[in-house]
């Protein structure tokens, strides 16, 4: 690629490969960025902040917070909901490599040009769109024992799924729809709009030297877009660690028993449900290390095959 | 946009009978609640899945007279367009600075954004009440829009960040040689470049902030100033809602979005800046 | 983009300037009132408009701002946020026990107010209004309902059934008898409601295993270890595995569509609710009012108790906040519900139970209103779920699934857990 186009994320190397050159645009980067500093360290670094030092304390969300050290850590390494929660995350993890392959592979499909791929892209947007209120509804009745998916496979095989009311059925249900399925949509827009930016000179070069579809897709488009590839991986885990949870409540709210009992759900338990907003901390910054650590891993992962 | 397909013909027809799957798919949720919006209470008891036998508008005159929604609709119409400028203006201008500019503190800064994405928005819901309440800005147009915009965008500003970086910087260098400012290149060069993306981010930051709940349930407090989602929330009562009553708000919710989506994915379209990067 | 962002700058002024000319110089005080039932369009927000305008016209120079707000949990993040704030509505509604006593740091205490009406109500529900259900200790609430748990029938289908429809089951050979029946006759037994149907049934059990001691679960003079409780466990496991707890209806994650089910005639019996939703009204109104049977329990032949009628002495209240400047009308506000008119339009209009006694209902027209009435005076058994912590019922809950619904533990590993939630808190 040429020299100006890096990963934001190479940064995060320093060494002699260093592409960062010393001449500084002073402070005028500052300026655009002040917008955006100062709504995030207002909204969102002072609030963490705040939950770092509650989840050190006792505490309901208001009045005065009760000092009690790794109490709440403690409690939470023999807290069943909280294995179980770690369980559940990682099954969802394990549909992020699927959601990846699934994507660029449906992007790049469309990206041939195919009639309609307009339209293509826009309804398959319509998942993301109605949100995870609305199709937490539906999948609640689609799902069901008596639902019309069982219907199908009863008439087709004779027996049904328990897709609702077993632990294991269900947290995989959510991996389907939405990890993988509901942002096929939103991954579709993004990946077609990065494609877009990529100089399409090496299609043409590829056709000429007789490259089929696979193969194409594997030595050029995946390369020229990996940045977007990296992007959309962080993006899923961030998704996974911590957007799911108004579709998880909507379709089992959690249930049945832990089955599908997340992280970011037991954040939500301990503090709005039991009003232990201390514990609650402790719960969210687990989850924060466990998101960062792994997304800072995977992106030394990727730079490094790139390079 | 016309090129020689890679695609064997023969695969042609698997490509087209996968992606009829998953247009079925994509169409059945939209279907179903479309479908159950126009059924009774009774109705949907017996007949959850078919179309409805004796279709009515009960629900939906529920859902907007009862519920009032419609008022709720006008000041959702208000508050998500111009949060929806102040969060376009925020990520692009900071996109621009990490993926083209050079400073010290890029690497850090980045990372720092990185990392406050990742937070649920249950966690910081109760802080961001304090804020906006210290500041005198409960039941205020502009507590709400602060909140959104602040949550919303770190991904927005990441999503422009890899689509500035991907760009190349000769563009930026041509420019700055010819003497122009950041500023200059910003609006006159990059923004144009860059439509796709941003009305990716477009798409998305009107529909987070649309149906955003946790924030505005607790800035807006007057049932006067609340928004469409919060008001579809509100139905809920104590032990939730039937589910044609719900189908019927949430069909008259997601109207919008929809017509969002379609204005501006026309822009989000392929092979429009290969002139430009070869020039 | 300079030119939009003078754009921008001009909008929020905007949106702040109105903002800043809010509401200035009444003449009126206003008084808000915070509410999760009030968004229930079908249920108390029309009586609640009636009262509200009563109220009103009572003191003219005050304008009550009723706002809806979500259920739970939204309802009590709202509350905890204004709480860590220190400004709120003036009047909010609270659900007795946990939840109050939670939030009791921010209620003033009601008891200097409401020496003229305090008599009219039960002494079962003053209590649990009252700080940790010690009768004496502060009052938070002014109780409004009453709820309770007990198991309602279709009489159409228990004659179809060859059953008595005068006669319902009240002995656990009886009602596995009488489910039989209905199964055989192509009938659902009992229609189901999500974990809340076992939980609501658990509850009904308990009941007449432990009677008026129930309250020694708290200090662990009684436990769900003992043999009584087993009992009922395996009985209702019992109904599971038999299928006369509809199966499919644990995979329907809205209580409100078991209700519904029920209602369209959907199974022969539901464990239902006693006040505002699910109730007595409900049913009748829509089977018929000769048409609804009712028993509060089932009784097992080494039970030490029979019949017991499992109740909450309060269901909801409305309570007064710390900061309101406007306590002294608040606090006739919340009277307003509890007693005289306000509390008799509320009843009548939604089914639900007001604990107060000066408040007379509709009996004679509903048959199963007089039945829960006598099982109300006669065997009033507390119920032990709103005794523990916030959010003990969702982790209460979440037990049940795993032993009735997924099968992950046995009866035994049930008991232990079961009576470990109370204990370890």
């Amino acid at each position: 690629m040429e020299d100006g186009a890096q990963s934001p994320v190479l940064w995060l190397r320093s060494g002699p490969m260093g592409h960062q050159r010393l001449d500084n645009d002073g402070i005028t980067p500052l300026l655009f960025l002040a917008p955006l500093l100062v709504l995030l360290g207002a909204f969102i670094l002072y609030p963490v902040v705040m939950n770092l030092i509650s989840s050190f304390a006792e505490w309901k969300g208001y009045g005065p917070q009760k000092w009690i050290g790794l109490t709440n850590y403690r409690n939470m390494l023999s807290d069943q909901a909280f294995w179980a929660s770690i369980e559940n995350t990682a099954i969802l993890v394990c549909y992020i490599p699927v959601s990846t392959v699934v994507t660029v592979f449906v992007a790049a499909l469309l990206r041939e040009g195919l009639k309609g791929w307009r339209a293509y892209r826009a309804i398959l947007y319509i998942p993301n769109l109605l949100g995870p209120v609305i199709i937490g509804v539906v999948f609640s009745i689609y799902l069901r024992d008596d639902g019309s998916l069982n219907l199908a496979l009863k008439w087709a095989t004779g027996s049904t799924l328990r897709f609702l009311t077993s632990p294991m059925l269900a947290i995989n249900s959510i991996g389907i729809i939405q990890v993988v399925w509901v942002h096929l949509g939103f991954g579709l827009i993004y990946f077609l709009a990065a494609m877009n930016g990529v100089d399409q000179g090496i299609y043409e070069a590829a056709l000429i030297d007789g490259a089929g579809f696979w193969s194409t897709l594997v030595r050029v488009t995946v390369p020229s877009i990996r940045f977007a590839v990296e992007f959309w991986v962080v993006f899923s885990f961030i998704e996974v660690f911590a957007r799911m949870f108004s579709f998880i409540y909507t379709l089992t709210r959690g249930g049945p028993g832990f089955g599908t009992f997340t992280l970011e759900y037991g954040v939500f338990v301990q503090g709005f449900e039991k009003f232990r907003v201390g514990y609650s901390s402790a719960w969210s910054m687990v989850l924060f290390v466990f998101c960062a650590a792994i997304s800072v891993a995977q992106i030394r992962l990727m730079r490094r095959r790139s390079v | 946009m016309k090129r020689a397909s890679a695609i064997h013909a023969s695969s042609r027809v698997l490509v087209q009978v996968l992606l009829i799957f998953f247009v079925i798919a994509s169409l059945l949720p939209l279907y179903n609640v479309v479908a159950a919006s126009f059924k009774s209470g009774d109705e949907f008891v017996a007949n959850p899945f078919l179309p409805p036998k004796s279709p009515t508008l009960d629900s939906y005159v529920y859902a907007i007279i009862s519920g009032r929604l419609l008022r709720f609709a006008v000041n959702s119409f208000i508050l998500v367009p111009l949060g929806l400028v102040l969060y376009l203006g925020v990520c692009i201008c900071a996109g621009y600075a990490f993926g083209k500019m050079r400073f010290r503190l890029k690497r850090s800064l980045f990372l720092v954004v990185l990392f406050l994405m990742i937070f649920p928005q249950l966690l910081l819901a109760t802080q961001v009440f304090k804020l906006i309440s210290l500041m005198h800005l409960t039941n205020t147009g502009l507590g709400v829009i602060l909140a959104w915009v602040a949550y919303f965008s770190p991904f927005g500003t990441y999503i422009m960040t890899t689509y500035f970086t991907d760009m190349p910087y000769e563009l930026v260098e041509a420019a700055r040689m010819d003497g122009a400012s950041h500023l200059r290149i910003l609006v006159s060069v990059m923004t144009p470049i860059a439509m796709p993306m941003i009305a990716t981010i477009a798409i998305i930051g009107f529909q987070s902030m649309w149906n955003e709940l946790p924030f505005s349930l607790l800035i807006l407090q007057d049932q006067s100033s609340r928004t469409l989602t919060l008001g579809i929330a509100m139905m809920r009562g104590e032990f939730g809602l039937g589910v044609p009553n719900l189908s019927a708000a949430l069909v008259v919710a997601m109207a919008v979005p929809l017509i969002v989506f379609l204005v501006f994915q026309r822009h989000v379209t392929l092979g429009v800046t290969a002139g430009a990067i070869k020039g | 983009m300079i030119k939009r962002s003078i754009l921008c700058l001009v909008i929020l002024a905007l949106c702040v300037v109105p903002r800043l000319f809010a509401t200035g110089g009444q003449e009126t005080a206003t008084l808000t009132v915070w509410d999760f039932k009030y968004g229930e369009v079908e249920g108390s927000q029309k009586p609640m408009k009636q009262i509200d305008a009563l109220f009103m016209e009572k003191y003219p120079d005050v304008t009550v701002n009723h706002v809806a707000q979500p259920g739970d949990p939204q309802y009590y993040q709202i509350i905890q946020a204004a709480a860590s704030a220190n400004q709120g509505p003036d009047v909010a509604m609270f659900h007795p026990g946990a939840r109050e006593y939670g939030f009791g740091d921010i209620l003033i205490d009601l008891s200097p107010y409401i020496q003229d009406v305090k008599d009219q109500f039960t002494p079962a529900s003053i209590a649990m209004v009252s700080m940790d259900g010690k009768i004496g200790a502060p009052i938070k609430l002014l109780p409004m309902t009453m709820q309770g748990f007990g198991i309602y029938y279709n009489k159409d289908y228990f004659r179809k059934a060859s059953l008595d429809p005068e006669q319902p089951p009240k002995t656990a050979a009886q009602f596995l008898a009488a489910c039989d029946k209905l199964k055989a006759a192509g009938i659902v037994p009992i229609a189901v409601g999500q974990t809340y149907t076992i939980d609501f049934t658990l509850r009904c059990l308990v009941a007449n295993e432990f009677g008026p001691n129930v309250a020694g679960l708290k200090d662990g003079s009684v436990k769900f270890t003992d043999p009584q409780f087993r009992e009922g466990v395996e009985f209702v496991k019992a109904l599971v595995d038999k299928g006369y707890l509809e199966k499919a209806g644990f995979s329907r994650p809205y209580f409100m569509e078991g209700i519904d089910k029920f209602a369209a005639g959907g199974g022969g019996m539901f464990v239902g609710l006693l006040s505002d939703v699910g109730n007595w009204k409900a049913f009748s109104d829509k089977l018929g009012a000769n048409n609804v049977g009712y028993f509060p329990t089932i009784n097992f032949p080494d039970n030490e108790y029979k019949d017991q009628q499992v109740a909450q002495g309060a269901g909801i209240g409305y309570g007064v906040m710390t900061w309101s400047k406007n306590q002294k009308v608040a606090v006739d506000y919340v009277k307003f519900y509890a007693t005289g008119d306000g509390a008799r339009i509320y009843a009548s209009s939604t089914g639900a139970m007001s604990p107060n006694t000066a408040v007379t209902g509709l009996e004679a027209t509903y048959p199963a209103l007089k039945i829960i009435q006598q099982y109300l005076k006669a065997n009033l058994a507390e119920d032990y779920i709103p005794m523990f912590y916030n959010g003990y019922e969702d982790d209460a809950n979440r037990v049940c699934d795993r032993l009735f619904v997924t099968g992950e533990i046995t009866v035994d590993q049930f008991i232990a857990e079961y009576q470990n939630l109370i204990t370890k808190k």
